[in-house]
């Protein structure tokens, strides 16, 4: 019996010691906020506020999120001037490389003049900030926004929804025993890769095939909806699309063709809605330095997010874009 | 069921416990583990587990009248067949301009009919005496641990373990899941991210930088390497938690010093066996020196063979056999230190361009993956970091295994196993099992080998 006491006791002192040794190391190795529902509603949820994050499974990145729980490097106050607010998913959040090379942060660095805000936030996809936008715009009340997708294809249901403001929230899972699982960074990652292992990683939400066509109708009645919030708050609307590779070889080949893309900016366009389609960009990073807009090295190639440079690409189409309007 | 899932960690936990049990009513009786072993290989593919039973059946009966010549000739000749028709036949239909079969090759079968030939004629050069009780020999033919991968174990090592009966022990266990847990980390956290780098490189060689391409190159040598010895460290830790002893597979093979002493040191099972059942009985180095050349040619060149139906694995063996060759021409023989570092490095460059033949998909692609590496060209650059880590880990466990070695010249690997009977070697354990949690590629990777 007192065998048995003293090898429980050794697996229990083994078992406190180690926990706390990969809680340090995951503190640097994978170090994400909890997040909670955004009551604002500019986003369905923000993360925990003024919190030192680090992430290394996907890219490097590491920051701190601001007073609102986002990832910017400065504090918003209320009433604050946003000259240029930015929605979207984890893309334009990106905790994947450091907060100061976020292409919002390039931005801010590029126009002294002007503010510019990121409110994007992870799974905060292209139905999901349209249904935001009305509180994003009353409470940031921006000249600009700038909404990031890699999808263009709407289908008139779910363009009903995204107007009605019926698109499904994102659930916070805060409060109780699962919120303070979260925030231990081990317990948190470990709780990930075992998803993921059991998963097998499902398809991602994002992905539309090629042989999907466009909705006219439907595209046409979300870029009208646009275009009146856009009137009603006295800003402007910028559709950032960037478009995820399909192939690398010579060239580079996309999932959406491209006649799909300009059909979707013409429609836009005669609704008064600007479309950034990063496509000539990228291709011609890729032609010219064979530089690739997603990916890390740590991960596969051309795959995932934006690193540093898609971030600076971006951020340098949307600055000669702000040059051009001025 | 691949051994990297929770249902094989499920499986195993319930098999060591249905066999513990049983085996304190009746520790010899075989038919706990034989049901263990035909179960494990049906939750792989139930369709070739009656040509396993039938195999199982003609070997044991060849053996058991080895005496007579064609009893023994069978015993060779008809696993020889049963292989060549599931392994080859599409093959040979292809190089004749015919249509494939498209042939389903039963999981395990290059390594259960490699251990059921070496079992006949080991009964007939009377290194064992034939098995009669045909549930130990089922039981050994079908041993869940190596059937899908090997290590190609040998019946007189094997078969008087399992007569033995199991020796399921805390002892035992506490040393297997060590093992375990290094197969594990070799697989999952370095094997299967090397393998996301690799993938991409060889799916589009032009697209990337001529360094890309050579470390990707490199990087497969670590990759294939960590692979299969990862597979080997959980088929010889499972079969530690059962009592049985497998012999290592895999020996420090990048601290060869020649391509020779690679093979010495890389799947050290399939290398011995072919030694033994093919080099020495064609003379091996008794006739001369063309003659030992030939048949080391000949024996390689089977071995590529052994590995997959295709030209690229035919003339990755002969190129490992004519380096081999090479090597004995040219090759001076080092003494001193930095002598030995230089063959150890020029050793591990050209095994790792060989790689290239077995990686790639056809030879076409062997051939733009080398001229890609020799020309310079610009292209995608990705310092993929997991490489460096891999680098970092393979020198560190050298250097280590070096410090212990007590002949230089002679650096054996080890598994540094942890007393877990102690607070400080089940925290080391934890942590390490934890970092392989945190660090694993968790998408599915198959096992390189299994293809084999």
């Amino acid at each position: 019996m007192k065998r048995i006491i003293r090898t429980i006791g050794k697996i229990f002192v083994a078992g406190i010691v180690a926990f706390v040794v990969l809680t340090f190391f995951c503190s640097f190795y994978y170090n994400t906020p909890v997040h909670y529902p955004n009551p604002d509603g500019s986003t369905d949820y923000v993360w925990q506020r003024n919190y030192h994050y680090s992430r290394m499974t996907e890219g490097i990145g590491y920051g701190v999120t601001n007073n609102e729980g986002l990832m910017n490097e400065f504090d918003y106050e209320e009433g604050m001037k946003i000259d240029v607010l930015f929605l979207g998913s984890s893309h334009i959040e990106n905790q994947f490389v450091p907060m100061s090379r976020n292409c919002v942060s390039l931005l801010n660095d590029m126009f002294a003049d002007l503010t510019f805000y990121n409110a994007g936030v992870s799974g905060h996809n292209f139905k999901v900030c349209v249904d935001n936008l009305p509180y994003a715009l009353y409470k940031y009340k921006p000249s600009y926004v700038v909404i990031e997708t890699s999808s263009l294809i709407f289908d008139e249901e779910t363009v009903n929804k995204m107007i009605d403001g019926e698109i499904a929230e994102i659930e916070s899972h805060n409060g109780g025993l699962l919120e303070l699982l979260q925030k231990n960074p081990f317990i948190r990652l470990a709780y990930s890769q075992y998803e993921s292992f059991v998963k097998n990683q499902s398809a991602d939400e994002e992905y539309q095939a090629t042989d999907k066509q466009l909705d006219d109708k439907a595209t046409d009645q979300l870029m009208a909806y646009l275009s009146s919030l856009a009137k009603v708050n006295d800003c402007e609307i910028i559709i950032l699309y960037h478009p995820t590779i399909d192939t690398i070889s010579d060239v580079l080949t996309y999932r959406l063709g491209e006649d799909i893309v300009s059909e979707f900016g013409e429609i836009a366009k005669a609704n008064g809605i600007t479309f950034l389609d990063m496509t000539d960009r990228f291709n011609e990073e890729y032609a010219n330095n064979h530089l690739l807009p997603y990916g890390f090295s740590n991960t596969a190639v051309g795959v995932g997010h934006f690193n540093v440079e898609g971030q600076r690409m971006i951020a340098e189409e949307i600055e000669e874009l702000l040059k051009e309007g001025s | 069921m691949s051994f990297v899932s929770l249902d094989y960690l499920v499986f195993l936990a319930l098999a060591t416990a249905i066999l513990n049990i049983c085996s304190r009513f009746d520790s010899r009786n075989k038919i706990p583990l034989l049901i263990i072993n035909y179960t494990f290989y049906c939750l792989w593919d139930y369709r070739f587990a009656v040509l396993l039973l039938i195999l199982t059946i003609i070997v044991y009966s060849c053996a058991l009248n080895h005496k007579k010549k064609y009893y023994y000739l069978a015993g060779i000749i008809l696993p020889l067949a049963v292989l060549c028709f599931f392994k080859y036949f599409d093959f040979f239909l292809e190089n004749i301009g015919q249509n494939r079969l498209n042939i389903i090759i039963p999981v395990g079968i290059s390594f259960y009919i490699f251990e059921a030939i070496s079992y006949v004629i080991d009964v007939k050069r009377g290194l064992i005496n034939a098995e009669k009780d045909f549930l130990s020999f089922a039981t050994y033919l079908s041993f869940f641990p190596n059937i899908v991968s090997g290590p190609i174990a040998r019946a007189p090592k094997l078969l008087p373990q399992i007569k033995k009966g199991l020796a399921i022990r805390i002892d035992n266990m506490l040393v297997g899941i060590q093992i375990m847990a290094f197969g594990y980390f070799k697989k999952m956290v370095i094997a299967d991210h090397l393998a996301v780098f690799v993938d991409d490189v060889y799916r589009m060689p032009e697209a990337f930088s001529s360094m890309t391409v050579l470390l990707a190159v490199l990087s497969y040598s670590i990759l294939i390497y960590m692979d299969f010895s990862g597979y080997s460290d959980i088929a010889i830790g499972t079969a530690k938690c059962l009592g049985i002893e497998f012999d290592r597979n895999f020996n420090l093979p990048y601290l060869a010093k020649s391509v020779s002493e690679f093979w010495h040191r890389w799947h050290i099972s399939l290398s011995t066996w072919f030694r033994d059942y093919v080099y020495i009985p064609l003379g091996g180095n008794r006739l001369g020196r063309t003659r030992q050349y030939l048949n080391q040619l000949i024996v390689m060149t089977l071995s590529g063979l052994w590995h997959g139906a295709d030209w690229t694995f035919v003339f990755w063996g002969g190129l490992n056999g004519l380096l081999m060759i090479a090597e004995k021409i040219i090759m001076p023989k080092a003494s001193h230190k930095a002598g030995n570092i230089f063959r150890i490095i020029l050793t591990y460059f050209l095994i790792s361009l060989t790689w290239i033949f077995f990686r790639a998909d056809s030879l076409g692609q062997a051939f733009v993956i080398l001229k890609q590496i020799f020309i310079f060209e610009k292209g995608i650059v990705q310092p993929y970091l997991w490489s460096f880590f891999a680098f970092g880990i393979l020198l560190v466990s050298s250097l280590w295994a070096a410090s212990k070695a007590e002949d230089k010249d002679r650096i054996d690997g080890f598994y540094p196993i942890l007393d877990l009977k102690t607070t400080k070697g089940l925290t080391i354990f934890f942590v390490f099992v934890g970092l392989i949690i945190c660090l694993a590629y968790t998408n599915a990777n198959p096992f390189v080998y299994l293809q084999f």
